[in-house]
């Protein structure tokens, strides 16, 4: 029987293993000179992922491996939601990013994030919503002249109603 | 070494150098209050920032950030006994106590007065040391630097208490992201799966961006409530300020502890800070005041911190070996710059490099000045809810993220290091091993396959070269003795 922890250490090593494997498999069609330094680093990287799952399905090493003590507090605080809020708050902003631009998913993300955390105060939301984005607005396009993303369809809309003009 | 900081500080001096010292300073020190939030996480964020900026400008932006950062970063500390930063982690137990017995304002009085002491102490041998250790550089060959790459990782590896294993296994991660791109010897295209945006190699920004940034918003997010649970803030700092010399044995000794441990690459002062508040308590006559309230428990660990992170500074600058995070994030900004650490750096850039140690110098000075007038304001952050902060967060190392380069892989690819952080830092995988190993790819490939075609395919040439013969046993050295000492200390007990 497995214990949790050492489960997910054996999980993560495995994962890790595959990574070195896929870098060994890849780089061996590779010219000489080019194969050879990804070769040895992934080969060390893989018997050492291999060691630290052994050691982990042995029960060795997996008191080191454990989350720290303020890791602790922080899990048993926080429910699914919270952790999923967590883990999937950038992806999800990154994906708006791509598909309606910066000014829109920026104000989804600091007016929605807050919201899923459970502050409801929906004037200062959208102060602070606005206030971010004319930051932004100062600070990329006029300042360091980086014009921010307008996504797929801001694209799309620019072609249709403004370009197409 | 006077001569040189005296053009140094001429080019430092400029208007707009000594706006970006403070405007650096500013940054480390809010940042430096915010517990969680380390300065690395901010200089990560504001690299983008830098991209448009002189060299001399933009570095001492970022190395400004983690002076005033070390500064700031034992406020919360001593006030709420949680460091503001991993490396003032030792302070909070002395710095604590005392704000418990009503005596808040000395300490931080005393933590402000060892800060500025260990600082310009360690910018000092920073100036002085830098030179001689980049001259001594100049008689390295390839198969010198390579063992010194891989010294690197190792020592990072082995300072990870416990998890030397998974250390060397995120610095072999490091090395394979590095390898993606056109090879640096025979430019073949590697682990490229056809992908144009991958041919130009996965960059630092995004990487670092996103194991530092975007992991710690996670931690934030999952954490909740407020990053203070206390609130109120009080305290005059001149008490403590000049009481710091009533202590000079422990000012002396610690800020010599964390200079030296500041030198060696990648140990960082986190270690120096919990190594000087034990030398401190072991050379005192009163050891059972530790941990009750004792001044030289809240002067040994910050004097040490203020003092590693300058000297974290030369093995960076000279070696383009890291010392610290902090140092690893500065090394980016200058190669981001075209600039080549080493000793060249120092002949052909003297300007930039003494203004850069005079701008430290300065930045030093203005830490304490704005710590002793600033901080009750920088602390009102702590109390903002995570509610708030978290989005900003996002949003700010995004869009530097894309700012990078104007790309929105770019942005993914922060995402993607961030989540990969996360669980690195769950599992206790050290996500500075990573870095080393992206940082340090490069040039640790190259120094191998150069001294390669130096012996003829010979490879025992990184054993017959003296000085990479020492090094690697120095590295291999590092790696084991953990293991072997654990095992010889479990045989003692059976």
């Amino acid at each position: 029987m497995v214990a949790r922890g050492a489960r997910a250490e054996v999980t993560i090593a495995l994962g890790l293993a595959a990574v070195f494997a896929v870098v060994v498999g890849t780089a061996l069609g590779y010219p000489r000179d080019a194969r050879l330094f990804p070769v040895i680093i992934g080969t060390g990287g893989l018997v050492l992922s291999l060691a630290l799952a052994i050691l982990a399905l042995m029960g060795r090493n997996v008191a080191a491996a454990g989350t720290t003590p303020d890791m602790a507090s922080e899990e048993a605080g926080a429910g699914p939601a919270r952790f999923a809020l967590a883990v999937l708050a950038a992806p999800v902003f990154g994906l708006l990013l791509w598909l309606v631009g910066f000014w829109i998913a920026t104000a989804v993300a600091v007016y929605a994030i807050p919201w899923l955390m459970g502050y409801r105060h929906r004037l200062k939301l959208l102060l602070l919503a606005l206030g971010t984005i004319a930051a932004h607005v100062v600070t990329f396009p006029l300042l360091l002249k980086v014009p921010l993303p307008v996504g797929e369809l801001g694209e799309w809309f620019l072609h249709a109603f403004v370009y197409a003009r | 070494m006077l001569e040189n900081l005296a053009i140094g500080f001429a080019a430092a001096g400029t208007p707009t150098n000594l706006l970006f010292i403070a405007i650096g300073t500013v940054i480390g020190l809010w940042i430096g209050v915010l517990p969680g939030l380390g300065a690395t996480a901010a200089m990560a964020i504001l690299i983008p920032f830098t991209f448009t900026m002189e060299p001399l400008a933009a570095l001492l932006m970022l190395a400004s950030i983690s002076v005033a950062g070390a500064f700031g970063g034992s406020i919360t500390s001593i006030l709420l006994n949680i460091p503001g930063d991993a490396s003032s982690a030792a302070t909070a137990y002395d710095g604590y106590p005392m704000a418990q017995q009503g005596r808040a304002r000395v300490a931080m009085g005393l933590s402000t007065g060892a800060s500025l002491f260990a600082g310009i102490v360690g910018v000092m041998l920073l100036a002085g040391l830098s030179e001689p250790i980049a001259k001594a550089a100049l008689t390295f060959g390839p198969a010198e630097y390579f063992a010194l790459g891989m010294l690197g990782i190792a020592i990072v590896a082995a300072a990870s208490a416990g998890n030397t294993v998974k250390g060397l296994i995120m610095g072999a991660l490091g090395l394979s992201v590095s390898f993606v791109g056109l090879d640096s010897v025979l430019g073949f295209p590697r682990f490229t799966y056809g992908s144009i945006y991958l041919e130009a190699g996965i960059g630092f920004v995004p990487v670092t961006i996103g194991l530092f940034a975007i992991t710690e918003v996670m931690f934030l997010i999952t954490q909740g409530g407020t990053i203070s649970r206390a609130g109120r803030l009080e305290g005059s700092l001149w008490e403590g300020f000049i009481g710091t010399l009533r202590y000079p044995l422990v000012l002396l000794q610690s800020t010599s502890i964390g200079a030296l441990i500041g030198i060696i690459p990648g140990v960082g002062a986190t270690a120096a800070n919990f190594l000087a508040y034990s030398a401190a308590q072991t050379i005192s006559k009163t050891p059972e005041r530790f941990g009750k309230g004792a001044p030289e428990g809240v002067i040994a660990p910050e004097a040490s911190n203020n003092s590693c992170i300058p000297t974290s500074f030369i093995p960076a600058l000279t070696l383009g070996i890291p010392g610290g995070a902090s140092a690893a994030i500065l090394l980016v900004a200058v190669t981001i710059h075209g600039l080549r650490p080493g000793a060249l750096l120092f002949q052909s850039n003297p300007e930039l490099v003494y203004g850069f140690f005079s701008g430290l110098l300065i930045g030093t000075v203005m830490a304490a000045i704005l710590c002793i007038a600033m901080i009750p304001l920088f602390a009102m952050i702590t109390v903002i809810r995570i509610e708030i902060l978290a989005p900003l967060l996002i949003v700010v190392s995004l869009a530097g993220a894309y700012a990078a380069s104007q790309s929105l892989a770019d942005v993914f690819v922060a995402i993607a290091f961030g989540i990969i952080g996360y669980i690195a830092r769950r599992r206790s995988y050290p996500v500075i091993c990573l870095v080393l190993g992206l940082i340090l790819g490069d040039l640790i490939e190259k120094s191998f396959h150069q001294a390669l075609m130096i012996s003829g395919r010979d490879y025992t040439i990184f054993l017959t070269r003296p000085m990479s013969a020492v090094i690697l046993g120095l590295a291999v050295a590092l790696v084991v003795w953990p293991g072997f000492k654990r095992r010889v200390a479990q045989k003692g007990e059976d």
